[in-house]
């Protein structure tokens, strides 16, 4: 458990930090692991030539020693081990002799190298029980063999030769090499490794550093590019440059492509907004005009005939009426433009309770079409809450919409209107049957003078969409042709105030 | 004695060569001088410049024969392989049945033919004399040699001991240098040698002898001579004694016997190795020494 915790630190750290962590890392550890690898092949290689060096020096040694032994020359026999000692100091490679020593076969001394601690002619003097037996062990021996390793003598190696004379054994010769300098060799061969490990680390590490950057700042470049790119600033694509043909440059190179394609997407995007915008208002120019133009052009008629004939009363009693119907057509349409694009009324805030009172104003809409109505207006759920509008405003958006319904039904149908809570916004759904629109109608629906009816001022559904905007709601409308048409309105709710006064003041605040 | 054998080193090696590089002077037969032991290698070059030295005044092949004990050496001049020796006074004063050899002259060392004998012992150690050795580790030179060997036997019977059963364990190193190295190194607790060569091996060698210290000297011996065979012509004896006997006199002989640490070469009597045939005497109520182990 403790591990998988400690393991999240890695990922969390930079490339630039963990890659050449990683193969600093590795480096050491694998150069250090062959390194240890090789000193311990060599210390098993050295350990068995100085084993056989003990061995083949202990056999020589007692060939040397073999005529002395007879003539008990102990002065002779001193002679050899000091030359082994000597040899064995000189660096060239032979067994360092640390201990020889002639014997007689009953253990007495007849040479050795430390003749004060074994003097001549006593029995070889033992630490202990065990050395005992192992001294008896090395002067039993029929040949001449390397004497176990144990406790006691470690760090040494010990050989043994014994010495015959036509099958009689008349004494031996016990040798004793160190490891130690060995021991030594190995330790600076160590030593040696490490540092070397340590250095070649270090130099991986800088290579590491160099390599992560090369390969992290191209990862970077990207990174920073999407980051542009989120932003909405496409012009980043400048930082990722110069791609390489390895994965990171496949996948820069196609993130450039995409940021273009995204730029001229954007660009088209933009040239297409602007020509909608301008297509549109030449659309409503159009619309206005037409609008204008029609009562105009009576208008102007009259004026021509009472400007003819100003003394006709009979021609000023019939046309000054028609003037006044025209004027009023005309104020008509821009007071609704007007009115709606003003828009600075003051607002209060609407219960939903008004919505009840306006199924009477919806039937009386109907007549006698053969229109059935289901209206359903769920109240209970709205207490203590309002939609940040005015009563007329909410009627009238309910008004133009059911009055579009039922003029699309001449032949009757189904009208239904629902109300409710949905999350925190009030939704309102009106649905006809009749013959619905194709997807073209619905684009330029809720446009100024757009209308498909004969007779259509084409404001109606414009002015509702205003409504609805400014009360911070939205309007969409669902429908395919021979389906009917489903308008949904949705309404956000606030808390209602108490006091009627200040309410929309509040309100606002709020 | 063995000293100056032990300055007699690698000669049988090198008398060959000598020999041979010597056959234009010489006019007449070969003269083989016997020497024992103790190769000390720094004496060898000394040897071949004696060697040349002796050849060019005597007009004869000088060579120089080494062996490792004076028995050796008396037996080569017994059969006549030598034509002469530097020997101990012991072996000088051993009954030879016929008699063959001829005093010729001896080495005069600090002014005198004569030298002591030295018990030596490690320098750490604090024995006052041979008897504080009992039971101890005791190195002889030669059982020919008298300072290394007869003196201190002869001491020890003096004192009441049996020299036999005295030390634990004894041994020859045939070489009165050795001595001094089997003392230093601990092989033996103590040992008997020639006062000349001790001195020799301090001026040598002073880091050997720094580590040991004379414990007792005997009184003063006539110094091992330089014998002859009977048989050698009188003239050729006479040209090689007064080479030896000249050398004192002129630079390059004064040179060798510097390096040989000599004041010269002189004539001596026989009774100047009575006091050793003295002592020969009375070492012959007790036998040799024989290897315990």
């Amino acid at each position: 458990m403790i591990m998988i915790r400690k393991w999240p630190k890695l990922p969390s750290m930079s490339l630039m930090t963990k890659v050449p962590l990683m193969i600093t890392l590795v480096v050491f550890a694998s150069t250090l692991i062959i390194g240890l690898l090789v000193i311990e092949r060599d210390w098993n290689r050295q350990r068995t030539i100085l084993e056989a060096q003990t061995l083949t020096l202990a056999r020589a040694t007692a060939a040397a020693g073999k005529a002395h032994i007879v003539n008990t020359d102990v002065w002779a026999l001193y002679r050899i081990l000091r030359q082994l000692g000597e040899r064995g100091t000189d660096g060239a490679g032979l067994a360092p002799v640390v201990e020889a020593a002639f014997l007689r076969p009953d253990g007495t001394i007849l040479a050795h190298t430390d003749p004060r601690a074994h003097p001549v002619g006593l029995k070889l003097a033992t630490q202990s029980e065990a050395g005992a037996e192992r001294l008896a062990q090395a002067i039993g021996s029929e040949a001449a063999r390397l004497l176990p390793e144990d406790v006691r003598t470690e760090g040494f190696i010990d050989a043994v030769a014994p010495i015959t004379i036509d099958g009689v054994k008349v004494g031996l010769v016990l040798l004793r090499s160190s490891t130690a300098g060995l021991i030594a060799q190995l330790r600076t061969d160590a030593i040696v490794v490490i540092a070397f490990s340590v250095g070649l680390a270090m130099v991986m590490s800088l290579f590491g550093t160099w390599l992560s950057r090369r390969m992290v700042r191209p990862l970077q470049n990207l990174a920073d590019g999407i980051d542009a790119v989120a932003r909405g600033d496409l012009s980043g694509i400048r930082n990722v440059q110069r791609p390489g043909r390895d994965e990171i440059g496949q996948v820069t190179r196609q993130f450039n492509r995409m940021v273009e394609e995204l730029a001229e997407k954007k660009r088209l995007e933009r040239e297409l907004a602007a020509s909608e915008r301008l297509a549109g208002l030449g659309r409503f120019a159009a619309g206005l005009a037409h609008e204008v133009n029609n009562p105009i052009g009576g208008m102007m008629n009259c004026v021509q005939m009472l400007s003819r004939r100003p003394d006709d009363a009979e021609l000023v009693r019939k046309y000054v009426p028609l003037l006044d119907n025209g004027l009023r057509s005309i104020s008509a349409t821009i007071q609704a433009l007007l009115g709606e694009l003003r828009g600075n009324e003051k607002r209060t805030s609407c219960k939903a309770g008004c919505l009840i009172s306006l199924e009477e104003m919806v039937r009386s809409e109907i007549g006698d079409r053969q229109i059935r109505l289901d209206w359903v207006v769920d109240t209970a759920d709205l207490s203590g809450l309002a939609v940040n509008c005015t009563c007329p405003h909410i009627q009238q958006i309910v008004v133009n919409l059911t009055r579009n319904a039922i003029a699309v039904m001449p032949d009757g149908g189904r009208l239904s209107f629902t109300s409710r809570k949905v999350g925190e916004v009030l939704e309102l759904v009106i649905g006809d049957t009749g013959p619905g629109m194709d997807d073209k109608t619905m684009e330029r629906l809720f446009e100024p003078f757009y209308s498909t009816r004969p007779g259509g001022s084409g404001l109606g559904l414009w002015i509702t969409y205003r409504i609805v905007e400014r009360m911070g709601g939205s309007i969409r409308v669902e429908s395919r042709p021979g389906t009917g048409a489903r308008f949904v309105v949705t309404l956000p709710l606030v808390a209602a105030r108490v006091r009627d006064g200040d309410e929309g003041e509040n309100i606002r605040a709020a | 004695m063995d000293r100056r054998w032990f300055v007699g080193a690698a000669l049988a090696a090198t008398g060959s060569l000598a020999t041979r590089a010597l056959a234009e002077v010489a006019t007449g037969g070969e003269l083989r001088i016997g020497l024992t032991a103790v190769v000390v290698r720094e004496y060898a070059r000394f040897f071949m410049d004696l060697q040349s030295y002796l050849s060019v005044r005597t007009g004869r092949a000088v060579s120089f024969v080494q062996r490792r004990t004076y028995a050796d050496i008396m037996r080569m001049l017994g059969r006549q392989e030598l034509e002469a020796a530097w020997i101990c006074g012991y072996p000088y004063v051993q009954r030879r049945n016929p008699e063959f050899l001829r005093l010729l002259v001896a080495p005069v060392y600090q002014g005198a033919p004569l030298y002591r004998s030295y018990v030596i012992a490690s320098a750490s150690s604090s024995a006052r004399g041979i008897e504080d050795f009992r039971d101890r580790v005791f190195a002889y030179s030669d059982p020919d040699s008298n300072s290394g060997y007869l003196v201190p036997r002869v001491a020890l019977l003096d004192a009441g001991y049996d020299p036999e059963t005295f030390f634990r364990f004894t041994f020859f190193t045939y070489n009165h240098a050795e001595t001094v190295t089997a003392v230093a190194d601990g092989v033996a607790d103590g040992g008997a040698v020639d006062s000349y060569v001790y001195n020799v091996v301090a001026r040598y060698e002073p880091e050997l002898a720094r580590r040991t210290r004379v414990v007792s000297a005997s009184r003063q011996f006539g110094f091992p001579p330089i014998v002859v065979h009977r048989a050698l012509e009188a003239e050729v004896a006479g040209r090689l004694r007064n080479t030896l006997i000249g050398m004192a006199d002129e630079p390059a002989g004064r040179a060798l016997l510097r390096r040989l640490g000599l004041d010269g070469f002189q004539e001596v009597s026989p009774s100047l190795y009575d006091s050793i045939r003295d002592l020969a005497a009375r070492a012959r109520t007790i036998g040799r020494p024989v290897d315990t182990l």
